[in-house]
């Protein structure tokens, strides 16, 4: 498998001895609702539709928080060994990725990756390389260092390149269940890799709310009382109603008739 | 777990400097500040069987309003000194703080040594238990002797250096205190027409710190704590809800328009034909 992934906006961090190591990151209503979601669960209320809307909240159907870690070794033909302190760690899947990077030299010859390279695919200079005079000069080729975390070029320059370059990932499915003893941090792990360098390790971040929740989404069984109907102060049910919803507490919602008006 | 007893001496011993302090906000809940599906359909049903949603309380979110519109924030945080009788004053940018209280808190993390034989926790420990969530390793991530574990004042030390994962639980004693926040949000204002309504006011951007002072061999140190407000605070503080403000604008023989319209930004929120 093989798919383009732009690293443009990351922030520039240098590759360790062994590699990179990344979790995927949750989606940005992972434990809350869409408002797609909320439409959906009203239209069900009101039409009496089917109103099952699967609210993400990071959780397996067992109550394990699941995510992916995806390791990006220098040396793919090094072994090395994954670990987890709690959970269990699915299988290696090998993917291949093109990544495309913007790498500035700054009268320089080397240019930090944030993916190791297992090679060039495409350099695309943007515009002109100059020297230290900022005279125009020839554009450098760009070849990989030995260890992968670089591009090199052929001789110093002011510039910058678009590089493309082939990565190796390797992704491993994890699967957190509660701690179930656990008074805080209920699902909190480490992904490690032992090899023959020091341990490389990343702390798997959880969804929010992941400790509160514990597993669902926030479940429950709530009866609502019917109300007496020779109680005085009931609305009437054919009088206009005025709904007014406050963000903070869900009591400020008002569904009360509109007199007066 | 492995239990350990107090072995240390004193804070200001152990820590290798007179006196010290830290400030810890206490966090929230996380769930209490969202609303979920079981939200909806409660209150949904709430207002289908002709009740108020106003009975739907949620009293988790730490903001209360009172009959005079004035809004109370309550926010809880905590002082870990080095020693517990360390003198020191506190004070907010915004609201009161309450008196503290002596109190314990627990812990519990994983503590990542990695190739370290120290780590700094931000109170003094009172009891500790841990266990090990891996193997010892060393640079070459050859597993080698699992360390001691000991705990001095606010250090968790290993025996020897390596990488390992421990699991700790831990005890720790500080001083509790609350900081109250009031601010006005709603006035009563009379209109044109003699009648009161109630305006609101759109509060945003409330920045709020404490800072900390005590004296070390002499001399002045301080630390500041910016405290986090809670989205659903800052939420409600933003919200401009008084949209009930009713206008006639126009008139034409039997019926009239009736608008409804925000005090706090003139949006209109509502317009109907009134026979």
């Amino acid at each position: 498998m093989s798919s383009l992934v732009s690293a443009y906006g990351l922030p520039a961090r240098s590759l360790s001895a062994f590699g990179r190591i990344e979790q995927e990151e949750w989606k940005p209503y992972t434990g809350g609702l869409t408002k797609y979601a909320m439409a959906k669960w009203f239209a069900g209320l009101i039409y009496e539709q089917d109103g099952d809307v699967k609210v993400d909240c990071g959780f397996d159907a067992d109550g394990s928080v699941t995510t992916v870690i995806n390791v990006y070794p220098n040396d793919i033909a090094k072994p090395y060994t994954p670990h987890l302190t709690h959970g269990s760690l699915g299988g290696a899947v090998v993917i291949s990725e093109t990544m495309e990077e913007l790498i500035e030299f700054s009268m320089a010859k080397r240019g930090s990756l944030n993916y190791p390279c297992q090679s060039v695919v495409s350099v695309a200079w943007q515009g002109d390389c100059y020297d230290a005079d900022l005279a125009v000069i020839s554009k450098p080729a760009l070849g990989v260092s030995a260890d992968r975390k670089e591009v090199i070029a052929s001789h110093e320059v002011y510039g910058t390149a678009l590089v493309k370059y082939n990565v190796v990932r390797h992704s491993y499915a994890i699967a957190i269940p509660l701690r179930p003893d656990a008074e805080m941090n209920k699902f909190s792990s480490v992904f490690f890799v032992t090899w023959d360098g020091p341990v490389e390790f990343h702390r798997l971040s959880t969804p929010p709310g992941a400790d509160e929740f514990e597993g669902g989404c926030g479940s429950g069984k709530s009866t609502i009382e019917p109300p007496d109907p020779d109680d005085p102060s009931l609305p009437d049910p054919h009088a206009d109603r005025t709904t007014k919803r406050d963000w903070c507490e869900p009591s400020i919602i008002i569904s009360d008739t509109t007199t007066g008006v | 777990m492995t239990t350990l007893a107090p072995a240390y001496t004193s804070g200001a011993e152990s820590a290798k400097v007179s006196s010290w302090l830290n400030l810890y906000q206490q966090p929230l809940s996380e769930i209490v500040q969202k609303a979920g599906t079981v939200d909806l359909v409660d209150m949904w049903y709430q207002v289908l069987s002709g009740q108020s949603a106003r009975k739907y309380v949620d009293s988790d979110c730490p903001a209360t309003i009172d009959e005079n519109g004035v809004v109370t924030i309550p926010l809880d945080f905590w002082v870990f000194p080095s020693e517990l009788t360390l003198n020191y004053q506190l004070s907010a940018g915004i609201g009161e703080i309450s008196e503290p209280v002596l109190d314990t808190i627990s812990r519990e993390v994983d503590l990542v040594f990695d190739y370290s034989a120290s780590q700094d926790l931000d109170f003094i420990i009172e009891s500790l238990s841990h266990s090990f969530e891996t193997a010892a390793y060393d640079s070459f991530s050859q597993v080698i002797a699992t360390p001691a574990l000991t705990f001095d004042g606010y250090q968790v030390q290993l025996s020897h250096s390596c990488w390992c994962v421990v699991r700790l639980k831990v005890a720790a004693k500080g001083w509790r205190h609350r900081v109250t926040m009031q601010l006005q949000k709603y006035e009563q204002q009379e209109n044109e027409d003699g009648e009161l309504n109630w305006t609101g006011y759109k509060i945003e951007n409330i920045d709020n710190s404490i800072q900390a002072t005590w004296l070390d061999n002499g001399e002045l140190q301080s630390a500041e704590l910016d405290l986090v407000i809670p989205p659903c605070v800052e939420d409600y503080l933003a919200t401009c809800d008084d949209g009930e403000i009713k206008s006639l604008i126009s008139q034409d023989g039997e019926s009239h328009y009736m608008v409804w319209y925000s005090t706090c930004t003139g949006r209109v929120l509502r317009a109907r034909k009134v026979k």
